[in-house]
């Protein structure tokens, strides 16, 4: 069950970390001007000039990185209501666990709602977090009830935690070094595959022109590698609070 | 420390929360004074069950308690009781019961009718896997007669249940008897009712909680039997 209890706090964490991003703007990021370099240097081929044209044009591959950074950040940035599917699937030793969750979201209630379609000892459990009530309210099916949580214990830790770690949003990858892995164009689209690389882990980001949402996340070195696969989202659809915290009719247990 | 490893820091540390939360606890008592009628003429009595709800995870829950009632029949001297615990345990979309009892009343249908009974001991154990609105479990009591004969009774219950507007489950029972079960409970389990055909006796138990009174009304009726029951709990 820990498996779970991470990936739907993960999933918050992609919901509230959005919410931050119109509120935090993004770091500049470094831009060297080196296509001038003097002239006196040019009459001679020296080894550092050498090494300065190298590391020029991996500048110049970090400039097309960001830009596709700064493109995901605006694609992000506003956002105040959204649905989403996403599939978590992780390598844990021998095993392939995969979880396959409806997520809807509302940034400026700030509630999140996750509907588990996948794995079948999840299947039908609805959780709905809101942050202003400050609870938990999870629907289970094997006994028709809804656990209602406080989130006083852990919540208020966690969104100290939230709020004293520097985070500009969750798909904000411009403090890393990021590279692009590899650019195709189909019908005018240009898919785009990013290496981000972080101090313990490597990412692939995929994400397409047509609406730089990021669409798949990989772990590819890291403790668990794996991948999330975001899939149809939809941005500011008709969703009311009253919509996102709606249960099924059943007895409430408070924990 | 970059930002997306305090990500994954913060992660853990939800992780570690949520399953810290375990150590959360939340008891229940209720006492109650059941009153009613039944084949042997007027009975009153007291009831008692304590229940403690502790979290497994964010997604799981375990409730143990203790259960029963002692009551007087009108004109015997003989007591009829029953007394049980019990352990309830959810993860998921997977659940299972333990229960150790004793009594000289059957174990109660939804958790009140009684039937006289030789004193015994007991076991009821479910096993429960839901697949959303759709589930199966299997669900077993054994009961060991303290008599001279020793006499022992066992039944083995699969079901199928359905979340449509409530739980519905249909049983088969076998072992020492036979029959065919089904039972309801509304969305807020203010009413539940049991159907039970056994033997070539049908049986029918219906329960309702009041919304405004704190006050628990019951119905059962057998081949032979009549009871009305009420519960007021305080």
């Amino acid at each position: 069950m820990k498996r779970y209890s991470l990936i739907y706090t993960a999933l918050i964490l992609v919901f509230v970390l959005s919410s931050l991003v119109s509120a935090m703007s993004l770091p500049g990021t470094i831009q060297l001007d080196l296509s001038q370099p003097p002239a006196a240097e040019e009459k001679e081929k020296d080894p550092v000039l050498e090494k300065y044209h190298e590391v020029m044009s991996e500048i110049s591959i970090s400039d097309e990185a960001a830009e596709v950074v700064e493109n995901i950040r605006k694609a992000v940035e506003g956002i105040k209501t959204i649905t989403m599917d996403v599939e978590v699937t992780e390598i844990r030793g021998q095993r392939l666990e995969r979880v396959l969750v409806h997520l809807l979201a509302s940034v400026e209630d700030v509630i999140a709602r996750i509907e588990f379609l996948e794995p079948s000892a999840m299947r039908g459990q609805i959780l709905v977090a809101e942050q202003e009530k400050m609870e938990v309210r999870i629907y289970q099916p094997i006994n028709n009830q809804i656990a209602v949580r406080g989130l006083e214990d852990a919540s208020k830790e966690v969104l100290s935690t939230l709020s004293i770690a520097d985070l500009n949003t969750f798909f904000d990858f411009s403090e890393y070094t990021v590279e692009v892995l590899d650019a195709t164009e189909t019908d005018g689209v240009t898919a785009y595959r990013l290496e981000v690389l972080t101090e313990d882990e490597v990412l692939h980001v995929s994400v397409k022109s047509d609406t730089w949402f990021p669409h798949e996340i990989a772990v590819v070195e890291g403790e668990p590698p794996g991948t999330l696969v975001i899939s149809n989202v939809v941005i500011d659809p008709d969703l009311s609070s009253e919509t996102l915290t709606n249960l099924p009719k059943a007895k409430e247990v408070r924990m | 420390m970059g930002s997306r490893s305090r990500i994954l820091l913060i992660i853990c540390t939800i992780g570690i929360l949520v399953l810290g939360s375990a150590s959360s606890m939340r008891a229940f008592r209720i006492e109650d004074m059941p009153f009613g009628f039944g084949s042997e003429g007027w009975q009153a009595g007291l009831g008692l069950s304590q229940e403690t709800i502790r979290s497994l995870g964010l997604f799981g829950y375990e409730k143990t308690g203790i259960g029963g009632y002692l009551t007087h029949l009108d004109g015997n001297d003989e007591a009829s009781s029953w007394f049980g615990g019990h352990r309830q345990v959810y993860m998921g979309n997977v659940g299972y019961t333990l229960e150790l009892f004793a009594g000289n009343t059957r174990r109660p249908i939804l958790s009140t009718f009684m039937t006289a009974a030789d004193p015994h001991v007991g076991a009821y154990g479910e096993f429960n896997r839901m697949y959303g609105e759709v589930g199966h479990g299997l669900a077993g009591t054994a009961q060991l007669f303290v008599t001279e004969l020793g006499e022992f009774e066992y039944s083995i219950s699969p079901y199928i249940q359905f979340t449509r507007q409530g739980i519905w489950r249909f049983s088969l029972s076998l072992g020492t008897d036979f029959g065919l079960g089904m039972s309801y409970a509304e969305p807020t389990e203010r009413l539940k009712l049991d159907i039970m055909l056994v033997n070539e006796g049908v049986s029918f138990h219906v329960l309702l909680s009041m919304t405004e009174l704190p006050m628990t009304l019951g119905v059962g009726m057998t081949q032979d039997q009549l009871q009305a029951f009420v519960r007021y709990l305080f």
